[in-house]
């Protein structure tokens, strides 16, 4: 696959939306008090820990609120050229780098337990960020 | 082609211009659609992800029969009517935030379900991953000695946050003991009693013989069942239970 300005919108665009995905799932199963399989020893940890929500939202409220975000952002860079919403896009992937490590190392150093659906997220986040860097390293050279 | 042989330079570029103008605006057009039609698609499939997510969360577990385990014993921490038609089974930790989240819906269905249900407990500490896991155990067994094991089960789900990352916690199950008006003496020295050690040591043997190997785990009947996702699933297999006898 090229690596073109379109590519790798719709790189960022499906990215976002698996992660949208795994997040509404957690969503969804948060508000009815239920548990997602968990294959990952401790994952049941990581999902009713103290950080699993802040200030009473969920963070898996904050994950599909975020990737629904960003897939708005994939789409306006995929349908229009302009250079901010190009901004936009790799600030939005910054900022989710950003909390997906602190995310990951709570999991590490504190809850000591990991989560299969958090770390699907999280690699998401990564995959991500890469994409929309590449896309904005194009669009900085215009 | 005799009219277009009549026509001046000029015209000929008016006409030039007004076929590129409605091209370029057909080309527009088309671009537009192109770009609702992409937007469109996205929130389709968002929304009908949506609803598939919303379906796959609601999806009734199944049971599954994998594991057998021993009926019902007389050593057995137990609570209901041993006769009761459904005998519910759970393998749990203490210090498990999974076997904190099912407690209210284990404690709901024994309330639905009185007199239907015979409730089985029994532990599984987890103590590789739990620190506290044995301990607490042991605090459930002091309890279990005094006749206020399900007692002292609801203020050490309750309290689990409290407890579960401190050095000792046995100075909050005391305080447990205390609010259940227990003989503290006796509280305290069954919960460090080597009776207490070999009966957890014993009951994380077993469990860990039958194939247990994650917490919370429930059999309905001698039969293994996939943790429900809510209450009403939870609820509906028990029902189920009920009605096939």
């Amino acid at each position: 696959m090229r690596l073109t300005r379109n590519n790798l919108s719709i790189s960022c665009l499906i990215f976002c939306f698996l992660g949208f995905l795994d997040a509404t799932y957690l969503t969804i199963l948060h508000y009815r008090n239920a548990f997602p399989p968990c294959t990952l020893s401790g994952c049941e940890k990581v999902l009713t820990s103290q950080f699993s929500v802040i200030y009473g939202i969920p963070v898996s409220l904050l994950g599909t609120l975020f990737f629904a975000l960003a897939m708005g952002f994939s789409l306006l860079v995929l349908l229009d050229r302009r250079k901010i919403f190009a901004h936009g896009l790799f600030l939005c992937s910054l900022t989710g780098l950003f909390v997906s490590a602190v995310l990951f190392f709570v999991q590490f150093f504190i809850i000591k337990s990991f989560c299969q659906y958090c770390l699907f997220s999280e690699a998401m986040t990564l995959l991500f960020f890469a994409s929309s860097s590449l896309l904005y390293s194009k669009f900085l050279k215009l | 082609m005799t009219d277009e042989r009549k026509l001046t330079k000029k015209e000929k570029k008016e006409l030039r211009k007004q076929e590129w103008q409605q091209k370029a605006q057909s080309e527009k057009k088309k671009q537009l659609y192109k770009k609702i039609g992409i937007i469109v698609g996205v929130v389709l499939i968002v929304v009908v992800s949506i609803f598939g997510l919303v379906e796959l969360a609601n999806a009734p577990s199944s049971t599954s029969s994998g594991l057998t385990v021993p009926p019902p014993s007389k050593n057995d921490i137990s609570e209901g009517n041993p006769k009761a038609k459904v005998t519910l089974i759970e393998y749990a930790d203490f210090q498990c935030p999974a076997c904190g989240a099912y407690h209210p819906l284990v404690n709901q269905l024994l309330s639905d379900f009185n007199g239907k249900i015979f409730y089985v407990y029994r532990m599984f500490p987890l103590s590789n991953i739990h620190k506290n896991a044995i301990i607490s155990a042991q605090a459930g067994y002091a309890a279990y000695k005094q006749g206020k094991f399900f007692q002292m089960d609801d203020l050490l789900y309750n309290g689990q946050n409290t407890w579960a990352d401190v050095d000792d916690p046995r100075d909050t199950f005391i305080s447990y003991a205390k609010e259940l008006k227990l003989d503290i003496n006796k509280f305290t020295n069954d919960m460090n009693s080597s009776e207490a050690q070999n009966y957890v040591a014993d009951a994380e043997n077993k469990a860990t013989s039958e194939g247990i190997n994650a917490t919370p785990t429930f059999f309905v009947n001698g039969q293994q069942i996939q943790n429900p996702s809510n209450y009403d699933q939870f609820k509906q297999i028990i029902q189920n239970a009920l009605n096939k006898k």
